[in-house]
């Protein structure tokens, strides 16, 4: 990897960071007058005026952009008006929970998509490896809310072991984080299985066994590295299908996060939290797929770097 | 003299969803020390499966029947284990395409590094290994070895990685040396560099080396002995002088007709008409038959056996090619 490539992948996180910043702020202006939504369509106009100076909301728009970046750059993302204090003090306050629900997520995804992944592959048609198949399709068709609400029936009305929702004990994240892995680990098999097949029928395998290795050494020490690979490339896209994931299972078992945040207060017209929340999703996308590019570029030596043939 | 490598009616199918295609149709082949063999035959003829065969390197959907024989001890080339040990310190290959044969995310040092390893039980040193990795890449001409070691593959030309993966394979001193199609993806000028470097191996270590190509040009110039195939069955095989100046198959005479000769007047080129059939659509008889310009009758009902055109020369065919005056001289004196 190149001082370049790694400066051009940062350069472009930042500009994207810039681009989804502008972009939240255009949205909200068009979805209407705030001054509206808080105080209602029957207001006094003297309290909506009062209300668009008091925010600024009476400055050209192109002043009120500037504003707004020099807001965000001073870390002051605005005030959420349905729980009457700082917005982000509010969004901070239920990532810890949002945090807890990934990672435990995370965890149990590679624990099992990569190992059944390899498995399958390293068994390539076998019955096992259908079955496998067959299983991380079912896995991954099955919409969240809808796992979770026969998991509810199944646990909690009629066997009545874990609780429906919300949170505290290892029991509360059992059924969120099962809803949620299922998917997940599907997607991580079906990528990993196919990053191995790919990597095994590739002529350097023969090389190495041709020097001498058996097959479970030439598997070890070039199959699995080679095959690791390209999946730290679906890295990015697995942060995204979790925090997609992560609004629909938070609401489903009323987990306090910043999924069920989102949704609690897209309908309050909280828009400075709703602001925050889009941005934070927004900024861990791009920067989990600064760190994906960079580690890609320096696990694989052919990544922005010229060939120099003799 | 016992030789090296022996195969005896080898036999491979591969099973496939419709059902077995038999690929090698029982091959004799035998390879002594320090010869050099040219097995040719256009693509589809079983050449490199015979190869793999040989190596235990076979696809897992591989069916072998027939016996391979190393030294006169007959190979379990089923068994991973027992063929892994031979691998590398009796048998060693190289492959088509450079390019790909080396895993690109790996330093060469690292992967003639490991190379040396498994061939030596004792733990070596960094030092010993690194000094053992430079000597082994001197002895195939590799300029500047040490700038090498820490180069990946696709920062070297096809022919540099060729030597390295030939100095991989050097690193356990293998007796034979099987190369499937060594040069067919260099330029000409490296082709001729690798073929150099093969006599060399062979003149230096005594090793005995199979060369598969479709370069009969090279084969006259650097074989002892030369075998034909044709679909999954040896068709001809004897010295190559005596082969190429007198083939008796059709198909070797084929072969070589479609070459361009730099020593003939004849300008005009004939390729063997029609196409190599999948070994799934063998037709009864001679599988040649359906092409060959001297097709009998008898030909397309019975498999014709091998025979002697003299003690070393050998073919397969009812209607041969007849002995030509020249040969017929050579035996006379
Ligand atoms: N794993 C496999 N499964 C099915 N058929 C195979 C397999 N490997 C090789 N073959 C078939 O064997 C035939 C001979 O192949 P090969 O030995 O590569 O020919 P050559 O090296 O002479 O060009 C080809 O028709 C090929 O399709
Ligand atoms: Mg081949």
């Amino acid at each position: 990897m190149t001082p370049l490539y790694a400066l051009q992948k940062i350069t472009r996180a930042l500009l994207t960071v810039l681009l989804i910043v502008s972009t939240v702020f255009i949205v909200l202006r068009l979805s209407g007058d705030p001054a509206i939504y808080v105080l209602g369509l029957d207001a006094d106009p003297q309290a909506l005026d009062a209300f668009r100076t008091r925010w600024g909301l009476d400055q050209p728009i192109f002043v009120q952009y500037l504003q707004f970046l020099s807001n965000c750059l001073q870390g002051d993302f605005g005030y959420s008006y349905f729980e009457e204090r700082d917005a982000m003090e509010a969004v901070l306050e239920r990532l810890p929970q949002t945090l807890l629900l990934m990672g435990v997520t995370g965890l149990f995804t590679v624990l099992i998509g990569i190992p059944a992944g390899v498995y399958a592959a390293l068994h390539h048609n076998s019955w096992i490896d259908r079955m496998t198949m067959l299983v991380s399709v079912a896995g991954f068709s099955l919409p969240n809310f809808v796992l979770g609400i026969f998991l509810i029936l199944l646990f909690s009305v009629t066997w009545q072991l874990l609780p429906t929702g919300g949170s505290g004990t290892w029991q509360h994240l059992v059924m969120p984080v099962l809803t949620m892995t299922v998917a997940e680990a599907a997607v991580f098999a079906r990528f990993t299985r196919s990053a191995m097949l790919e990597v095994l029928h590739q002529p350097y395998m023969r090389t190495a066994r041709a020097k001498g290795l058996r097959w479970h050494q030439a598997v070890r020490r070039h199959a699995l590295p080679n095959a690791a690979i390209p999946l730290v490339t679906v890295v990015g896209f697995f942060v995204g299908t979790l925090i997609a994931g992560g609004v629909v299972t938070e609401s489903v078992f009323a987990w306090p996060g910043l999924g069920r945040l989102l949704v609690t207060s897209v309908a309050n017209r909280d828009l400075a939290v709703v602001q925050i929340i889009v941005m934070l999703i927004a900024c861990s996308m791009v920067l989990t797929n600064l760190i994906v590019d960079l580690l890609y570029g320096w696990l694989d030596p052919r990544v922005g770097s010229l060939r120099t043939g003799n | 003299m016992q030789p090296l490598l022996e195969m005896r009616n080898l036999q491979v199918g591969f099973a496939t969803e419709l059902g077995p295609v038999p690929v090698v149709r029982g091959v004799d082949l035998q390879i002594g020390r320090g010869e050099i063999v040219g097995l040719v035959g256009e693509s589809g003829s079983g050449k490199s499966v015979t190869c793999m065969a040989a190596m235990g390197l076979l696809d897992d959907n591989a069916r072998l029947q027939g016996e391979i024989r190393w030294q006169g001890k007959r190979l379990a080339t089923q068994n991973d284990k027992a063929m892994s040990v031979l691998r590398g310190s009796e048998l060693a290959m190289i492959f088509q395409d450079p390019m790909s044969t080396l895993n690109p995310v790996q330093t060469i040092g690292k992967q003639l590094y490991e190379a040396i390893c498994i061939n030596h039980p004792e733990r070596m040193s960094r030092r010993k290994l690194q000094t053992r990795a430079l000597d082994l890449l001197r002895d195939v001409g590799v300029p500047a070895p040490e700038q090498r070691l820490k180069a990946y593959p696709h920062q070297l030309s096809g022919g540099l990685n060729q030597r390295v993966v030939i100095a991989m394979m050097l690193a356990g001193n293998p007796s034979l040396l099987i190369a499937d199609e060594p040069t067919t993806a260099l330029d000409v000028t490296v082709q001729a560099q690798i073929i150099e470097l093969l006599q060399e191996l062979r003149s230096k270590r005594g090793m005995s080396i199979i060369l598969v190509t479709h370069d009969l040009g090279v084969v006259a110039e650097t074989c002892d002995r030369v075998v034909v195939m044709y679909c999954g069955e040896i068709v001809e095989h004897g010295p190559v002088s005596k082969v190429f100046s007198n083939p008796r198959h059709p198909y070797t005479h084929g072969l070589l007709a479609s070459l361009p000769r730099i020593d003939s007047s004849d300008t005009n080129l004939e390729p063997i008409p029609g196409v190599v059939p999948h070994p799934d659509q063998l037709s009864e008889g001679c599988a040649f038959a359906p092409r060959c310009p001297h097709a009998a009758a008898c030909c397309y009902s019975g498999s014709p056996m091998m025979q002697c055109s003299d003690s070393e020369h050998l073919f397969a065919c009812f209607s041969p090619f007849p002995v030509n005056a020249e040969s017929r001289q050579a035996h006379a004196s």
